[in-house]
């Protein structure tokens, strides 16, 4: 069966173009699916996402085998031999390597964390370059620690981050100095190859799903187009109950943010300070 | 406009701009179509921030859902700004008319807490009387 997460007798298949499509199937497995989702085309293997509790846990891909020892020797100064002791253990006994480094101290729980995202994301960009067909194979649990796995959100932004680098790195870096405590906001890049804005970073507590980050991109771009001031994009608040949605652009890049309204208020101070004016009063 | 139980929406537009300093114009719009349905303005510039706000309405009245894998219903806004160079605009849904929403419109420089608070007032009067 090939189509959009379609299913028979147990085996699930999916048509991927892009990061999004494996993201979006993940997060239709549920939060039980415990498997792999076998990436490929005319019979080549283009790499796998490995998933435990409907979390992305690992990624490969074809050509990069060495890269997370690569990674974690860069990350930590631990040597590669140190790293690949580890791995060759746990991959004898079925256990999950990750915890074992951080036991052995060759990395701390941190640096394992950014290690692993950044291994997965690279090998599912690479993965996803060409047109492929995902097969879900549910697989037995293996208990990763869930703090060592990413949500399907998470996961797309940090792999779409790998082709807008800078951009990623300098809204990330923007939100974070911006948002409250308990706000959460994605960076949106608009490219003219894509149809969709492009999430590629995540910061703070921002509740959304990979369907929700590409829905709250299409809606900013499509609100702050209509709302255009003479070719300048506008910021613009949106409240339902007790969430304000907030859209705005920063240079080339789009920025959504979940905030209250007085949070609202002073990220338009920000968005502002770009357009050359001072807020008055409060909203 | 006349709505359903003879209430005059241009008249109760005309009237709460003439009242309310703090807006340079004020409409009533129908969120679903962007069509304005009732409007009054100080000049043509904001009378046109009023018609590119109406257009902005049908797209702010709702916000995505941001959780739920397979729910595709949009939340209905209950208020929304829109701040550009030149404008501000603030938006609020009419009372007991969800279809509805006061766009009310004011130079960049104003104070937005006064706008918001004359839109919400015109949105209850709205709610109120339609």
């Amino acid at each position: 069966v090939i189509g959009g997460g379609g299913s028979h007798a147990g085996l699930r298949q999916v048509t991927v173009s892009s990061p999004v499509d494996v993201c979006s199937f993940v997060e239709e497995l549920g939060p039980d699916a415990v498997g792999e989702l076998q990436l490929g085309a005319n019979g080549a293997s283009h790499g796998a996402v490995f998933v435990e509790q409907g979390r992305v846990c690992w990624a490969a891909a074809r050509g990069l085998a060495r890269r997370f020892t690569e990674l974690l020797v860069a990350h930590t100064g631990a040597s590669a031999r140190t790293v690949e002791d580890v791995v060759v253990g746990c991959l004898a006994d079925g256990s999950p390597f990750g915890e074992r480094l951080v036991e052995a101290s060759v990395v701390s729980p941190s640096q394992l964390r950014a290690t692993l995202l950044q291994h997965a994301a690279e090998s599912l960009h690479v993965a996803c370059r060409e047109p492929a067909f995902g097969t879900w194979c549910p697989r037995r649990q293996r208990g990763y620690a869930s703090r060592f796995t990413f949500t399907a959100a998470e996961m797309l932004a940090r792999t779409l981050a790998e082709e807008n680098v800078d951009a990623a790195r300098v809204g990330k870096a923007l939100l974070e100095a911006l948002l409250d405590r308990d706000d959460g906001g994605a960076v949106f890049v608009r490219r003219a190859d894509r149809s969709t804005p492009q999430p590629v970073a995540l910061a703070g507590v921002f509740r959304a799903d990979a369907r929700g980050l590409i829905r709250a991109g299409k809606w900013a771009a499509s609100a702050l187009d209509v709302a255009a001031d003479n070719g300048a994009e506008p910021f613009i608040a949106a409240s339902h109950e007790d969430i304000t949605l907030v859209a705005w652009t920063s240079g080339a890049l789009l920025m959504v943010a979940t905030t209250t309204p007085l949070g609202a208020a002073r990220l338009l101070r920000h968005a502002r300070a770009d357009l050359g004016r001072s807020i008055h009063g409060r909203v | 406009v006349t709505l359903p139980g003879g209430f005059d929406l241009d008249s109760a537009i005309d009237a709460a701009l003439a009242r309310r300093p703090e807006a340079s114009a004020l409409a009533c719009v129908d969120a679903g179509t962007g069509i304005v349905l009732a409007s009054a303005a100080r000049d043509a510039d904001a009378m046109d921030a009023i018609e590119s706000g109406a257009a902005a309405t049908t797209i702010i009245a709702t916000t995505p859902p941001l959780e739920g894998a397979f729910t595709d219903e949009d939340h209905a806004t209950d208020r929304a700004m829109v701040v550009s160079r030149r404008w501000v605009q603030v938006h609020e849904r009419v009372p007991g008319r969800p279809a509805l929403f006061v766009v009310g419109v004011a130079d960049a420089n104003a104070n937005i807490g006064l706008l918001a608070s004359c839109v919400r007032d015109v949105s209850r009067i709205l709610g109120e009387c339609a």
